[in-house]
């Protein structure tokens, strides 16, 4: 999984997410639609999150509530700290890159819808750091 | 007059010869059971689960005729909504009896969603990994922390100060804003935790901090008091929880920040959709548009200039620019903050249909 994000990448996150209710569970329900914008690729997709997991992913953002926007580099560099390390480090977490000034920034025309990231935002970060249980599947194979 | 007979016999319950001839028939198998054969109640009522989560607030609404909330709360008792109510229910005097007054249009999801997300403050904060921090760094963690304690204080009270005066009809109104209560009261138990567990203390309390509370504290109405605590100070609150990506001088702190933020979104969330719902819904919305504009004139300098205070400000700078030799820029990232805190504030105000742009005389670049 080194395309990301992409469509399969992130249906694989999410499949990771709906297998392991007990720990979104206890993060607590979530209902948004997050999109994620690869600004220079111009690629996007959106995870529909509800309950306490996915019901589906799609490719374009013009359905999401609000966009997570960033190059790719930014992406596939928070990827794979995640894979390095089993979750995001300090500076590689969605609300850290988020930040003004950073390197990814949260698009929506509602503030409201904005707000959502900030409402659910260790669901968010749970669902990508997802990423750091395959890295251990990927070195026990290789192993 | 004794409220409560310590001595309670027959005679003292019955309130009447009814209910005297009533306890006299028990003991001979005289039960009354009307209430069992009343053809009054809407009978057959069935909420749908919703599937792997449970039976929440919003789907008992969507039962008929339960979720029907009226503009004007019928009654001013605590009977609860959709029930038969017997003649001669005393009134509670509530003070809130109009929908305007008090709803949110996602008061109920907010609602589910704030009791499926609560956490622990004690378990939950991992406080085995606090290390020792250089004394500039311990010292504005923890004054950053006394603030924050002191800023939850009215958070918490908030809630409780006005859902009492509350109409019960609209009783999701109040269980969201006991959710409110609880938050706060977990925010301040865990940033006076944080201010004691490392070697540090409580700082100081500032006195323009303690006048924005109070002023909070003064709101005469319910929409101004929550303008003031949900749209403009937790609005505030919000962004200084998100900041702690950046003022977190360990993961301990950050886990607090992100917990906290969570929360603080919901009451902001609900803030924003009150008013909006109050303007949209007021039976004079251009007077009382006005009404508000001119209380938010005078409110926004009283909650923003707790952001100019030193011992407010200087240890998010410090904490910023990770030591006090680093202060000059910590206000650098202190200064993007404010225009953050700023511009977020007046986009939930456009939400709102409340337009601040071009009244608002707080700048929208920090004055410092």
């Amino acid at each position: 999984m080194t395309n990301f994000p992409s469509l399969t990448s992130l249906e694989e996150l999410a499949a990771a997410m709906n297998t392991d209710e007990e720990r979104f569970a206890k993060l607590g329900v979530v209902d948004c639609k997050v999109g994620i914008s690869v600004t220079d690729t111009g690629e996007g997709f959106t995870v529909e999150f509800e309950r306490y997991g996915v019901a589906q992913v799609t490719e374009g953002v013009g359905q999401a509530e609000f966009v997570l926007e960033a190059d790719s580099d930014v992406w596939q560099a928070m990827y794979h700290d995640i894979v390095a390390h089993g979750s995001a480090s300090r500076d590689q977490t969605l609300n850290y890159l988020a930040l003004p000034g950073i390197a990814m920034t949260i698009r929506s025309d509602d503030q409201l819808a904005e707000d959502l990231f900030y409402r659910y935002n260790q669901t968010l970060q749970s669902f990508f750091d997802s990423a750091g249980s395959f890295s251990s599947v990927v070195a026990a194979q290789a192993v | 007059m004794t409220l409560v007979s310590e001595d309670v016999s027959r005679s003292d319950i019955a309130e009447d010869a009814e209910r005297a001839a009533y306890l006299e028939g028990l003991s001979e198998g005289r039960w009354d059971l009307r209430w069992l054969h009343d053809d009054r109640p809407a009978w057959g009522a069935k909420a749908a689960l919703r599937p792997g989560v449970g039976l929440t607030l919003k789907a008992t609404n969507q039962v008929e005729p339960y979720g029907r909330i009226e503009a004007r709360a019928p009654g001013g008792s605590m009977a609860p909504r959709g029930c038969v109510t017997e003649e001669g229910l005393p009134a509670m005097g509530y003070t809130y009896n109009s929908k305007y007054q008090v709803w949110a249009e996602n008061v109920e999801s907010l609602y589910d969603e704030a009791v499926s997300r609560q956490w622990d403050a004690t378990r939950d904060i991992p406080w085995h990994d606090l290390e020792p921090l250089p004394p500039d760094m311990e010292r504005a963690m923890c004054q950053v922390s006394t603030m924050l304690t002191e800023v939850e204080f009215i958070a918490a009270d908030f809630p409780a100060m006005w859902s009492w005066q509350m109409n019960q009809h609209f009783h999701e109104v109040k269980l969201f804003l006991a959710t409110q209560a609880m938050d706060e009261a977990r925010h301040l138990e865990v940033f006076r935790k944080r201010a004691l567990a490392n070697g540090g203390g409580l700082g100081i309390a500032a006195r323009t901090t303690e006048r924005a509370l109070a002023s909070i504290r003064a709101a005469d109405s319910y929409i101004k008091g929550s303008y003031m605590m949900h749209v403009l100070g937790e609005g505030i609150v919000l962004d200084i929880f998100r900041a702690g990506e950046f003022l977190s001088p360990t993961d301990v702190e950050k886990k607090i920040f992100r917990m906290c933020m969570q929360d603080e979104a919901r009451h902001v969330s609900y803030g924003t959709m009150h008013l909006k719902y109050f303007l949209e819904h007021h039976p004079d919305p251009v007077e009382a548009k006005e009404e508000l504009h001119a209380f938010a004139d005078a409110a926004e300098p009283i909650i923003f200039r707790v952001f100019t205070a030193p011992s407010v400000i200087e240890p998010f700078a410090v904490l910023a620019g990770e030591g006090v030799d680093g202060i000059e820029s910590g206000f650098e990232a202190i200064r993007i903050l404010w225009v953050k805190i700023v511009e977020e504030y007046l986009r939930r105000c456009e939400r709102a249909g409340f337009d601040r742009r071009g009244r608002c005389k707080v700048g929208t670049a920090a004055p410092f």
